[in-house]
Order: C-alpha cells, then sequence, then structure tokens
C-alpha cells in the first residue's frame, strides 16, 4: 500500500524551481504492476525515490505499508569503490538478509564471475543493473521499484529477469520507470502517467501511451 | 512497538556502516592499522627530540613521551573526527539510495571507528611504556572518560556544522583548514598552561581543548591537577556546539538525500 497526501515536491534549478509533484495526493493500486511514464524532465525517478523512501517530500506525507525495494537504477545504490560483494554485503545487513544464502544466489544470477570481486566503479552498466536486479531478487521484497533497467543485458539474461519476476508474481509487484514502451507494455497492468500537473492513472496501458507519444512529439 | 522496530533498523544501519568504514580504512592494505599508529608516534618522537634537543625535561612526570602521548590522543581525537565527520556525506552519499540509511548513521559510524582506533592506539603505546619500565599509575579514569566525552561531542559538532556549510560554499573547506592548523599550537598538545606567560595564557583560555587536554591529563596524572581548566566552561561549550551541530544536520539532510 503506498498513499502520497498532499506531497510536494521542488527541485532547484538555476533561476527557479523545478516543481515536480505539487500537492499531489494520490493512491496507487494494490497488487499491480504499475508502468511510470512521462517526458524528459518530468520527475519519473524522483517518483520513484519517493517511493521508496530515498528521498523525502517537501511537503505532505508519503504512507507506505509492506517492503519496499530501494530504487533499482544506474545510479543505483551501490557505492563506487567497494567491491560487487562488499556492496552485496552492505546491503544483505541493512535488510537483515542471510549473507551466505544471498551470496550464492547472486553469483549464480547475476553471471558476472570474478567481475564481483571488482570495485562497482569498473562495472558497465549493464553490470550494475544484473547485480541491483540479482540481488533484490535474493532479497525479497513485495514491491520492486524499477528505474530503466529492465532490458538491459542480452536476451538470455533478459529471459531470466522475466522468469524471476513470472515466480514473484504470486507475492510481489513492480513500479517501473521505462523509456522502452516494449518493456513498459510486458511488465505493467496500469500505467501512471506524469503530466506534469499531477498523477494520471490509466487502467488501458495501450491507451496511455498514445496519450504520452502525443506528449513527446 | 514502531519506535524498538527503527531501533532495530537503525542498529543495522549503523552497524553495517561501520564494519564498511573499518574495512575500507584498514582492510584494504596491509599497513593498514600501522598508520593509525604512525601519526601518534611521529608526533612523539618529534617533540622527544625538540625537547632534548633543547634539554628540558618533561612538564610533568618522568616520561616525555608519556606526556605528549597525553595530548596527542586527545588532539587526534579531536582533529580526526572533525575530518573524518566533515567529508563523511560526501564520502558515503551513493550509500543514502538506501532509505533505511539516514546521513546521521554515517556520522555515528564514522565517529564509533575514530574512537575505537584513539582506544586502541593509546593501549598500544601505554603498553608499550609500560614493556620499557615505565609505570604508569592512572589518577582518575572517569576523568579522562569525561573530557575525551566531550572533547567527541564537540568534534562530532564541528563536523557536522562544517558539513552543512560546505555544499553552500566550497571555499568555506580552506578557510576552516587555515585557520583550524594553528589550534594544534594553542591546545596544549606539547606543553600545560602553567608554562605560559599571563599573556599567552588570557589569549588561549578561550580555547576549549585546551582544557580538554588538561584535564584529560588531570585525570591521567596522579602528580598533575590542572588550574586552567573549568569544567562548566568546557561542557556549555561542548553541548552548544554539538547541538547546533545537529540542528545543522536536521536542516541539510534533507538536501543530502538528493542526487
Amino acid at each position: 500500500m503506498i498513499e502520497f497526501r498532499n506531497v510536494r515536491k521542488t527541485y532547484d534549478i538555476k533561476g527557479g524551481k523545478n516543481i515536480i509533484l505539487d500537492d499531489v495526493s494520490f493512491k496507487f493500486p494494490e497488487n499491480k504492476n504499475i508502468g511510470v511514464l512521462g517526458v524528459n524532465g518530468a520527475g519519473k525517478s524522483t517518483l520513484l525515490r519517493l517511493i521508496a523512501g530515498s528521498e523525502y517530500p517537501d511537503k505532505g506525507k508519503i504512507l507506505r505499508k509492506g517492503k519496499y525495494s530501494w530504487p533499482l537504477g544506474f545510479s543505483g545504490s551501490f557505492h563506487g569503490n567497494l567491491s560487487g560483494i562488499e556492496n552485496l554485503r552492505f546491503a544483505c545487513r541493512i535488510y537483515g538478509a542471510d549473507i551466505k544464502y544471498v551470496t550464492e544466489f547472486v553469483k549464480d544470477f547475476s553471471e558476472l564471475g570474478k567481475y564481483i570481486e571488482e570495485p562497482i566503479k569498473t562495472y558497465s552498466s549493464g553490470m550494475k543493473s544484473r547485480l541491483a536486479f540479482a540481488l533484490s531478487m535474493a532479497i525479497d521484497f513485495d514491491v520492486y521499484l524499477v528505474d530503466e533497467i529492465m532490458g538491459v543485458g542480452d536476451q538470455g539474461f533478459q529471459k531470466k529477469c522475466h522468469s524471476a519476476f513470472a515466480a514473484k508474481r504470486e507475492t510481489s509487484s513492480v513500479i517501473m520507470v521505462s523509456h522502452s514502451m516494449k518493456t513498459i507494455r510486458d511488465y505493467s497492468d496500469v500505467a501512471i502517467l506524469l503530466t506534469g500537473n499531477g498523477l494520471e492513472i490509466h487502467e488501458d496501458v495501450d491507451h496511455a501511451i498514445e496519450l504520452y507519444n502525443g506528449l513527446t512529439s | 512497538m514502531e519506535f524498538f522496530q527503527a531501533l532495530n533498523v537503525q542498529g543495522r544501519v549503523i552497524s553495517a556502516l561501520t564494519l564498511r568504514e573499518t574495512r575500507s580504512r584498514y582492510g584494504n592494505s596491509r599497513l593498514g592499522f600501522f598508520w593509525a599508529l604512525f601519526e601518534p608516534f611521529a608526533h612523539v618522537v618529534v617533540f622527544i627530540g625538540i625537547f632534548s634537543a633543547l634539554g628540558r625535561a618533561s612538564p610533568i612526570g618522568e616520561s616525555m613521551g608519556l606526556f605528549i602521548l597525553t595530548g596527542i590522543v586527545p588532539w587526534l581525537l579531536y582533529s580526526n573526527i572533525v575530518g573524518k565527520v566533515m567529508a563523511g556525506l560526501a564520502a558515503n552519499k551513493a550509500l543514502l539510495g538506501y532509505p533505511q540509511v539516514m546521513p546521521i548513521d554515517i556520522t555515528i559510524s564514522r565517529v564509533i571507528l575514530e574512537v575505537a582506533t584513539l582506544i586502541l592506539v593509546m593501549l598500544f603505546f601505554l603498553g608499550l611504556a609500560v614493556y620499557s619500565g615505565v609505570t604508569i599509575r592512572i589518577d582518575s579514569f572517569l576523568q579522562m572518560m569525561s573530557a575525551a566525552g566531550l572533547i567527541i561531542l564537540l568534534a562530532t559538532g564541528i563536523g557536522l556544522i562544517n558539513a552543512a556549510i560546505i555544499p553552500h560554499y566550497p571555499s568555506y573547506q580552506n578557510i576552516y583548514s587555515a585557520f583550524s592548523r594553528p589550534l594544534y599550537f594553542i591546545s596544549g598538545v606539547f606543553f600545560t598552561a602553567d608554562f605560559l606567560s599571563p599573556e599567552a595564557y588570557a589569549m588561549v583560555q578561550y580555547n576549549p581543548l585546551i582544557h580538554l587536554v588538561e584535564w584529560f591529563r588531570s585525570g591521567f596524572y596522579t602528580s598533575f591537577n590542572s588550574n586552567l581548566y573549568e569544567p562548566n566552561y568546557a561542557i556549555s561549550v561542548c553541548l552548544g556546539v554539538f547541538i547546533v551541530g545537529l540542528i545543522a544536520e536536521r536542516k541539510s539532510s534533507k538536501r543530502a538525500r538528493q542526487i
């Protein structure tokens, strides 16, 4: 369950403020996979970070129940100077997960090989997303917050993600941001459109994509 | 219930952060902890050299090394904590992506590591002194702890205030280090206040650090009781700075989370 109550979020930019959400009250549909659409700079990633609790609203309240993942994205929560394994251990400790189990799972799932011992700053973006995915799959979450990293990597890895998510479908859902309309269609039951004035929910994902295409052209 | 759950999460975060700090400080190079010992050792050696060249005896006790050690440990406690707290957020910003990691947790873990390091350093050198035949009789452990505790509060407060200012005025960092360098020479690391001329005494008496160093030494030595330190002055300055630091942290931590 996640609910925004009178949420306002702005960013300071040169010569003013970029308003991302202005007094938005919104209840996210439960147990549904949600795709978030919006033009560049509309605040899709910020929305995910607000949902996760990685960032706080300027005003208003965000109520959540259940276990939400950190925003799984390129910028991620990984520390560049630490190795994949060290980052993994850190995440296990703060989520209270079993380090041994998670390490085995991630080694197997991520296919990073010996790179898992290397600092994250040497990783390509594909490798980072593989690690983030594997790690989040090993720690059980009710809701996965995915920022752009779905659909990265080769065909084989994509398939693996797909089936891992399918297996979790009973217990978990996903809220995702992506520029790929195909990914949005593949994963979402409903779409949320960030219009610049607030959030619009669309049960019909294809219709939302049409509206989004109208905004971008 | 919710409160204890939150406390439990924070405990997990702080211990994870402390482990990570320890590993990145001491784990990656074989020399790791050697460097923590080397800095105070270098200070002690330099001052023993200077004092014996001048033909002067230790101001308190027989051992010059012990005298410098009881000044350098409080000093390093202060200056290392300020430095670590100041740079803490910048060095760990990525980890704030995890919602349960709070900026204050980073500060707490860094202070814990610094305090633990200096306790070990102190014990190592005291052990060395005993081994080489110096007798040590600690006067009041409680007084040493009080002084050290206040140094921790003061240093954390200043570190937090600096951390809040630096993102707004990056050049402040240079200004701060220019002004804090002379502090070493007026904090009683290698002298006691009794040796100062009345003019110098009048000037340094407002420096809270010299109060704390003298307090620390008064606790350590049975034969020394500082005339300078006033607990009320030291306590109110340290608590005041610490509270201002916490307020600065509150005000700036929201911004710290933004990418």
